[in-house]
C-alpha cells in the first residue's frame, strides 16, 4: 500500500483547493516569516558567538597565566625557608665561635677559616640557583630586563600620569612592571602618588641594580674557588700551626663571606619583589577577567535584545506584506467572480 | 492521475533546498568529527596534566632533598675542623689542657666519633628515603641521568664502619664511659673519613641540581605542549560551535526553500 501522504498530489489537492488557497497562502507566509526569523536569529547569535568566543580565548589565556603564577607562588615558602635556615645556622655558628674566640685558649682555635670559610661556603652554595640556574630571582629579573614592554601596560601607565617618572619611548618591560606594582597608587591624588611611588620605585630599582653588582660579585668568586675545596680534610700540622692571625690564605673568605651574606638577603628582598609582582599582575589579571566576564554578559544581553528588535522590525514588515499581498488576491479572486 | 509541471523558478527552489540540505548535513558530519576531535584531546590534556603534575612533584621533592642534603652538609662542615683542632691541642699543648677539666678529651673525642656515626646514619637515611621517591624510579632517557639519579648518596666506606661502629657504640655507654680508647691515629682516620663522608652529600647535590633542571626543563615543554593542546581544544570548541549554528542555519534556509516552493506552486495555480 503506498503512503498517499508522501505524495505530492495530495498536498496539491489541499493547497490548490481555491478554498484553502488563501489560508494555505497565509499559513505559508507565517511560516517565512518565522523561518526568516530564525535565520535572522541564527546570523545574529554567530555574529555575538564570534565576539563571545574571542574574549572567552582571551579569559582563557588569563586563567591559564593566573594558575602559573598560583604554582609559582605554591615554591616561595620553600625558598624563605631554606634562606631563613641558612641564615639562623649561620648566625648560631657565629655565636658559637665568638663564644670560642673570648676565651682564653679562642686564638688557638678560632681561625680565619674557622670563623669564615664555612660559613662563607654554607651561605655561598644555595645562592648557585640565584644567578645560574633554570629559575630563581636572577631569572626571572634577567627574563624582565630582556622582555619588550607590553602595549596595553604603557596604555595603563600612560593614563596614570607620572611623566616625571619614566620616558615612553625608553621604558622596559622591568620598568614598566616596577610601575604596574603600584598601580593600586592609580586611585590616589597625583601628588601623593608621586610621593608615595618615587621612594617606592627607587627601592625597587636599587635592587635591581643589586642584583647586578651580585651577579658580577658570584662570577668572580664562582673563577677564585675551587670546587669542594670546604671537603679537604686539613692536616695535623697545619690544624696546631693554624690561629687567629695565621691564616692570611684565608682572608680572602671574609670579604666572600660578606657577598654571600649580602646575597642570601638580597634573595629575601628579591623573593618579596617577586611575590609582589605576582600579586599585582594577578590583581590586574583579575580586573581584566572581571572585564571580560561583564562584556561577555553583555554580549549576551546584547544578542537576546537584537534578537527582539529583529523579530518586531521582522514583524512589522511581514504585516505590511501580508496586507498587500491578501488584498491583491482578494481583488483578483473577487474579478474572476465578476467575470464568472 | 496526472502529475502537476514544475516551473522553472520552483525547480531552482527544489534544488535550493537540496542544496542547503546537503550543506547542512555535511555541516551536522563536521560538528560529529570535531567531537571526536574534541575527546581525543581531551584525553591527551588529561595525560598531560598528569604528567606535568608528576614532573612538577618530582621537582619539588628533588629541590626539598637538595635543601635537606645542603643543611646536613652545612652542619658537618661546621664542625669539620673544630673539635679536631680542639683534641689536638688537648694532645700536644699542657697550657690548653688546663683550660679543661678530666671530661674534656673525652668529650672531644665523643663529638669525633658520634660524628661519624651520625653522618653514616644521615647518609643512610637520606639514600634510603630517596629510593623511595618517585623521581628515583622516573624513566630516564638520558643512561648518563639515570646513573647521576642511582648513585645518589651512595658511600662505599663499609669497611671504615664495620671497623669503629661497635667501638662507638660501646663507647656510648655510660658504664664504659673512659674505658674504650681511641688511638690518636684512629681519631684522625675518623676525621679524615668525616670529610669524605660529608663530601658525598656535595657530590650528589650537584648531582640533584642536575635533576631539578632535567625535570624543570621538561615540564615547561609539557606545559608549553599541553597550552598548544588547550588552545586547539578551545579552537575546536569554537569551531564546532560555528558548525552547529552554520547547520542550522542551512536547514533553515533548506525550509525557507520549501516554503518558497509551496509559496510559488500555490501562486501559480
Amino acid at each position: 500500500m503506498r503512503f498517499n501522504f508522501t505524495r505530492l498530489s495530495l498536498l496539491k489537492f489541499f493547497i490548490l483547493n481555491k478554498k484553502f488557497k488563501i489560508r494555505a497562502l497565509n499559513i505559508i507566509n507565517l511560516a517565512i516569516f518565522l523561518t526568516l526569523f530564525a535565520l535572522t536569529s541564527a546570523l545574529i547569535s554567530l555574529f555575538i558567538e564570534n565576539k563571545i568566543n574571542i574574549r572567552e580565548f582571551e579569559l582563557f589565556e588569563i586563567q591559564r597565566k593566573q594558575n602559573s603564577f598560583h604554582k609559582a607562588r605554591t615554591t616561595f615558602p620553600i625558598l624563605h625557608k631554606t634562606i631563613d635556615t641558612a641564615i639562623e645556622f649561620d648566625r648560631l655558628i657565629n655565636r658559637f665561635n665568638l663564644f670560642l674566640l673570648n676565651t682564653k685558649f679562642g686564638d688557638k682555635i678560632i681561625s680565619h677559616r674557622e670563623f669564615y670559610f664555612y660559613r662563607f661556603h654554607a651561605l655561598f652554595a644555595p645562592t648557585h640557583d640565584v644567578f645560574t640556574e633554570y629559575i630563581g630571582p636572577g631569572k626571572v629579573i634577567s627574563k624582565l630586563k630582556n622582555s619588550k614592554p607590553d602595549i596595553d601596560y604603557i596604555e595603563d601607565l600612560k593614563a596614570l600620569e607620572i611623566k616625571s617618572l619614566y620616558d615612553l619611548k625608553e621604558i622596559t618591560y622591568l620598568d614598566e612592571i616596577i610601575l604596574v606594582l603600584d598601580y593600586y597608587f592609580a586611585f590616589l591624588e597625583p601628588s601623593v602618588r608621586e610621593e608615595m611611588m618615587v621612594p617606592l620605585i627607587d627601592k625597587q630599582k636599587k635592587l635591581i641594580e643589586k642584583f647586578d653588582y651580585l651577579n658580577k660579585k658570584y662570577k668572580e668568586i664562582k673563577k677564585d674557588i675551587t670546587d669542594f675545596e670546604q671537603y679537604k680534610a686539613i692536616t695535623k700540622k697545619n690544624l696546631l700551626k693554624e690561629n687567629r692571625l695565621n691564616t692570611s690564605s684565608y682572608e680572602k673568605y671574609e670579604d666572600y663571606y660578606e657577598i654571600a651574606w649580602e646575597t642570601n638577603l638580597w634573595v629575601v628582598d628579591g623573593l618579596e619583589f617577586i611575590e609582589r609582582i605576582y600579586l599585582h599582575i594577578m590583581t590586574i589579571q583579575k580586573f581584566q577577567m572581571e572585564n571580560l566576564n561583564k562584556e561577555i554578559i553583555d554580549l549576551s544581553k546584547k544578542e537576546s535584545e537584537l534578537i527582539y528588535t529583529a523579530f518586531f522590525l521582522q514583524l512589522i514588515i511581514f504585516l505590511i506584506i501580508q496586507f498587500f499581498e491578501i488584498s491583491s488576491v482578494t481583488s483578483e479572486i473577487n474579478n474572476k467572480k465578476k467575470k464568472i | 492521475m496526472r502529475r502537476g509541471k514544475l516551473t522553472k523558478s520552483s525547480v531552482i527552489f527544489v534544488i535550493l533546498a537540496g542544496f542547503f540540505v546537503l550543506i547542512s548535513f555535511f555541516l551536522d558530519q563536521q560538528v560529529i568529527q570535531k567531537e571526536d576531535d574534541l575527546r581525543n584531546i581531551a584525553i591527551k590534556i588529561t595525560n598531560k596534566t598528569e604528567k606535568i603534575n608528576d614532573l612538577e612533584t618530582n621537582s619539588t621533592t628533588v629541590l626539598l632533598l637538595e635543601d635537606r642534603a645542603q643543611m646536613l652538609t652545612n652542619y658537618y662542615s661546621f664542625f669539620s675542623t673544630i673539635f679536631y683542632k680542639i683534641y689536638l691541642n688537648l694532645e700536644e699543648d699542657v697550657d690548653f689542657k688546663k683550660h679543661f677539666n678530666n671530661y674534656g678529651r673525652k668529650t672531644f673525642i665523643d663529638f669525633i666519633t658520634h660524628d661519624l656515626n651520625y653522618i653514616y646514619y644521615d647518609l643512610e637515611a637520606i639514600r634510603a628515603d630517596t629510593t623511595k621517591m618517585s623521581f628515583y624510579w622516573h624513566d630516564y632517557q638520558n643512561k648518563e641521568l639515570q646513573d647521576k639519579v642511582k648513585s645518589l648518596f651512595l658511600h662505599d666506606h663499609n669497611a671504615m664502619k664495620e671497623k669503629y661502629y661497635e667501638k662507638i657504640l660501646n663507647a656510648s655507654k655510660l658504664d664504659n664511659l673512659g674505658d674504650i680508647e681511641f688511638s690518636s691515629n684512629e681519631i684522625h682516620e675518623i676525621y679524615k673519613t668525616l670529610f669524605q663522608l660529608n663530601k658525598e652529600f656535595a657530590l650528589s647535590i650537584v648531582k640533584l641540581n642536575d635533576i631539578n633542571n632535567y625535570f624543570d626543563e621538561i615540564a615547561e615543554n609539557e606545559t608549553n605542549l599541553l597550552d598548544l593542546f588547550l588552545q586547539n581544544q578551545i579552537k575546536i570548541k569554537i569551531l564546532k560551535n560555528y558548525f552547529i549554528l552554520g547547520s542550522i542555519s542551512f536547514q533553515i534556509l533548506s525550509l525557507l526553500a520549501l516554503l518558497f516552493l509551496f509559496r510559488n506552486i500555490i501562486k501559480e495555480s
